[in-house]
């Protein structure tokens, strides 16, 4: 597979921390099996640890529930069960998904997904269920004033469904039932939050009918941020790998191993094929039964749902065909979201505000068309054929027309920009030789065609700039852009690199690796003169890079003995090898910082357990003092902190790994 | 030091004068000859500097919403059916090894904070296996071997026949710290509120003397706010707390060699 298949023991160990801090310490226990032992079956699972069979099947239940653990089907006996460390990674993106997913459809879609978050896949049918449960009971609403399920179970007292825990696997059915029968919508920990009166500038964020769930769904599986879940997604990437080889060799090459390098090179490529056209399988929409209003915009995805009440739809009594989807989120959108947001926040910083703004739009106009970041199957190029399909996909062209039409009348466009620049589009703003200043420009009252060309500057700002934000491509709308990706994201981990080394070594080790990076392998003499500096000035720095893993060095003998006197000691820049030690290390922080939330918490963790305790919750102000509660405000910022700069971190780690596939060295 | 540098930099050594740009070189640093008011480093440098370690920025709007919103959904997973706590001594999954012994009840045990009080009833009960038979499932993605598993089937394989449902929120919830921090923060709003209304009037002392009473009732009815009152230390069971370290001894402050013989 992919370079980032590799698996380290320091990203199994970060993977298993966030398994525990998300899903506890079973499915943890569990996790940290496989993560160790790798491809395993139950019987091996339990060989090797402590646990009972009955607690690791309940810990691999969640686990594949969750999507944090592959198994190879039931095709062939035994299953084998196998992390799936880029989605247990991905943990750690809960609250980004939610965010993105807010920003772009609104608190609605953003509720709907948190939802999948929590649940993994589920069928559309008991997803409508739990939102509006079907039969209607009318005592159960007047008491959920508390959204949390903490507060509801202190009020049912003897209904708390954590009690059953106590007397593990007995049967305690009278304690537990009358509440779950009561009302079933309403089970531990996932009750219906019922807003209340205090929440009125909340109910934007609540879903008010089926059809409006449905809306949401339909909304987000065409925008590529919900998929349909089949069986092979549970494939890992080796099993996949396997079984479509097979039946690359069953099907094109007459059941033969490919034994020549020409039948190996068509099994390679038409395994790849076959990897490229399951995976766009998945992100196929599905057809809805339920007919689209037509003033629905779909293309549109600045713009905020509409709730249509009941225009005419049928009423939710007959069960829809879709009902049996079964969906998940997925999760290589997140990837494209981020390096959204991450490209805006550097254009601006260079450009301003409004560039931004423009490029925000640019950029989230593409993301429909967008599944992934780079394309994990790239077709193996063929002999002879070198540069020759250079066509950009029409989809993924944008227009400064089209961006004009999408931003928001009110928006300030003209802010930014060269004022010359301005005046020479609208034609307006002369200063007149009878010394009379004309009204200054309205950027309302602009039309859409002075409007275009404005914006189109500002892409040309964006193209201008050292990074190449945008790349000219035709004449076609205005002006037709394409944005590179691929050349991007090889700046934006240079530019993490060179941070990095100048946050450790200063300006010198930054001239190093650039003068390496230019030049390519040198000796001392040649260093010492690539950077015009003496040798005496240099070796401190290039020891402690290469210590730290980001030059390398290689000893090349001139003579049959092996003498240190008598080699050449080269050493040279490796963007492949500097990226994986940076991604490497950043791990290792994001490690660190869960360890040291978990030791935080341990500091405070007899006040929090009292401030859990069913009679304290709910009445904090009556039973925790003054000196408690600041406790837990001081707890709560040294979490909030310390998770920031976890999710900082996680950003780092997009740059390096999400937005461009492995380098080629040198 | 400063007048010893002489003309013309007679005599060489540290403080040389140079002529011609009229600046004295004193410690390897280039000054202007007139030194009135500048104070020279003499002694040693300070062998551990202070050096604070670089801040984080603060988070801007977006990053705290991030962190809002990852708590609340990380909060809302621990209080579903899946979260567990098994606090049974060990690490990870992995088998022990044979040096190891097993942790006992005895060594898991915390003499402060184990030993039940009345008010343990009221602790939060940790689930140690997961509840898997309380939501729906789609059977057909899971391994054979886990399905019955998934029904939920109990140690006698009677299927419990509960009626399952995902549980979801349907409005964005808060996560839990938050709830308890916003108590507090009502409740000393309240207060200042309170005292501002005292400080512009005067003659509100009727209403003042309402305010007191529920109070009054809660110190009836609530048995520790009266030693809470009286002690600063809020945690009359905290045996860790019993005796003092040492730190607040007078003996610190005053002059060590006060009883001493000079």
């Amino acid at each position: 597979m992919s370079y980032n298949q590799r698996e380290t023991p320091i990203l199994a160990e970060l993977c298993t921390f966030l398994v525990e801090d998300v899903y506890g310490e079973l499915a943890a226990r569990v996790y940290s099996v496989l993560a160790r032992h790798g491809r395993q079956t139950l019987a091996a699972v339990a060989k090797a640890s402590y646990l009972n069979s009955r607690q690791i099947k309940y810990g691999l239940v969640i686990l594949l529930q969750q999507h944090l653990v592959f198994h190879s089907g039931n095709d062939s006996q035994p299953t084998y069960y196998e992390i799936d460390w880029q989605n247990s990674y991905a943990l750690v993106r809960l609250g980004k998904v939610t965010k993105l997913v807010e920003d772009r459809f609104g608190r609605k879609a953003a509720n709907v997904m948190t939802n999948l978050l929590r649940l993994g896949h589920t069928r559309i049918a008991d997803l409508k269920e739990a939102y509006f449960p079907s039969e209607t009971e009318s005592d159960d609403d007047s008491d959920e004033d508390i959204k949390n399920g903490i507060g509801k179970k202190r009020k049912r007292g003897n209904g708390d469904t954590n009690q059953t825990a106590m007397t593990n696997g007995v049967t305690n059915g009278g304690d537990v039932k009358p509440v779950v029968n009561g009302d079933h919508a309403h089970t531990n920990g996932g009750p219906v939050g019922e807003p209340t009166q205090d929440d009125a500038e909340d109910d934007d964020g609540e879903i008010g009918s089926v059809e409006e769930l449905y809306e949401v769904i339909e909304r987000l599986i065409q925008k590529g941020w919900v998929r349909t879940m089949t069986e092979s997604q549970y494939l890992s990437p080796g099993d996949m790998h396997d079984i479509l080889q097979q039946e690359t060799i069953d099907q094109d090459l007459g059941g033969q191993q490919p034994t020549g390098i020409k039948d190996k090179a068509i099994c390679h490529r038409n395994t790849l094929e076959r990897k490229r056209n399951m995976r766009d399988k998945w992100l196929e929409v599905p057809r809805f039964s339920r007919k689209r209003p037509a003033d629905q915009d779909y293309s549109n995805p600045t713009k905020r749902m509409k709730v249509n009440g009941a225009n005419g739809w049928s009423s939710t009594g007959g069960a829809a065909p879709e009902d049996k989807l079964v969906i998940r989120v997925n999760p290589e959108k997140i990837a494209v979201a981020m390096r959204t947001e991450q490209l805006v926040s550097l254009v601006e910083q260079r450009l301003g505000h409004v560039t931004a703004y423009i490029y925000r739009t640019m950029l989230q106009e593409l993301e429909a068309n967008t599944p992934r970041c780079y394309e994990e199957y790239p077709e193996p190029p063929t002999a002879g054929d070198e540069g020759g399909d250079n066509q950009i996909d029409p989809k993924n062209l944008v227009t400064a027309r089209d961006v004009a039409k999408k931003i928001n009348k009110n928006f300030d466009i003209c802010e930014g920009l060269d004022p010359n620049a301005i005046v020479s589009i609208t034609r307006k703003g002369h200063v007149r030789s009878s010394n009379v200043l004309s009204q200054p420009i309205d950027p309302s009252s602009l039309n859409t065609d002075e409007k275009t060309r404005i914006i189109d500057k500002h892409i040309q700002l964006l193209s201008e700039d050292p990074t190449h934000f945008v790349t000219w491509h035709s004449r076609a709308g205005y002006s037709q852009w394409h944005i590179e990706f691929p050349e991007i994201a090889k700046q934006l981990i240079q530019t993490e690199i060179e941070n990095t080394v100048s946050a450790r070594k200063g300006t010198l080790g930054v001239k190093l690796i650039r003068a390496l990076r230019k030049k390519g392998k040198l000796d001392e003499r040649a260093t010492c003169n690539a950077m015009m500096m003496s040798a005496g000035d240099i070796r401190g720095i290039v020891n402690d890079l290469t210590v730290q893993g980001i030059v390398q060095t290689q000893e090349i003998p001139k003579v049959e003995r092996r003498e240190a006197k008598h080699s050449l000691h080269l050493i040279w820049y490796d963007r492949q090898r500097a990226r994986e030690k940076l991604l490497h290390d950043t791990y290792k922080g994001m490690v660190r910082i869960l360890q040291r939330i978990q030791f935080e918490r341990e500091k405070v963790q007899p006040l929090l357990s009292k401030a859990e305790r069913s009679d304290v919750v709910g009445n904090e102000e009556k039973w925790l003092s003054k000196g408690e509660l600041d406790a837990l405000r001081k707890w709560k910022e040294v979490q909030e902190k310390l998770s920031l700069q976890l999710f900082r971190e996680d950003d780092l780690v997009a740059t390096l790994r999400d937005f461009h596939g492995p380098l080629v060295s040198v | 030091m400063s007048g010893r540098g002489g003309r013309g930099g007679r005599g060489g050594g540290r403080g040389g004068f140079n002529p011609r740009s009229g600046t004295v070189t004193i410690g390897g640093t280039e000054l202007n000859w007139d030194l009135s008011g500048l104070e020279i480093q003499k002694g040693p440098a300070e062998r551990f500097p202070e050096a604070p370690p670089p801040q984080a920025p603060p988070p801007t709007a977006d990053e705290a919403k991030i962190v809002q919103h990852f708590l609340q959904v990380r909060d809302r997973i621990h209080e579903g059916p899946f979260y567990t706590i098994l606090n049974d001594g060990m690490k990870n999954g992995l088998k022990r090894k044979a040096s190891e012994p097993a942790p006992t009840e005895a060594s898991l045990f915390n003499p402060f904070t184990d030993n039940q009080t009345y008010s343990a009833k009221y602790l939060k009960v940790r689930r140690r296996l997961p509840k898997l038979d309380e939501r729906p499932y789609v059977t057909e993605l899971f391994p054979a071997e886990l399905r019955p598993t998934l029904d939920g089937k109990r140690g006698d394989g009677n299927v419990s026949t509960k009626r399952r449902t995902l549980g979801v929120t349907k409005v964005n919830a808060v996560s839990q710290i938050e709830r308890m921090i916003k108590f507090e923060e009502g409740r000393t709003n309240e207060a200042e509120a309170r005292a501002e209304e005292e400080d512009d009037e005067d003659e509100d002392e009727e209403a003042e003397q309402d305010d007191d009473k529920p109070d009054a009732i809660d110190e009836e009815d609530n048995f520790s706010a009266a030693s809470s009152d009286s002690e600063e230390s809020d945690d009359d069971y905290n045996a860790e707390q019993y005796f003092d370290n040492g730190e607040d001894d007078d003996i610190d402050d005053a002059d060590p060699y006060e009883n001493t013989y000079e």
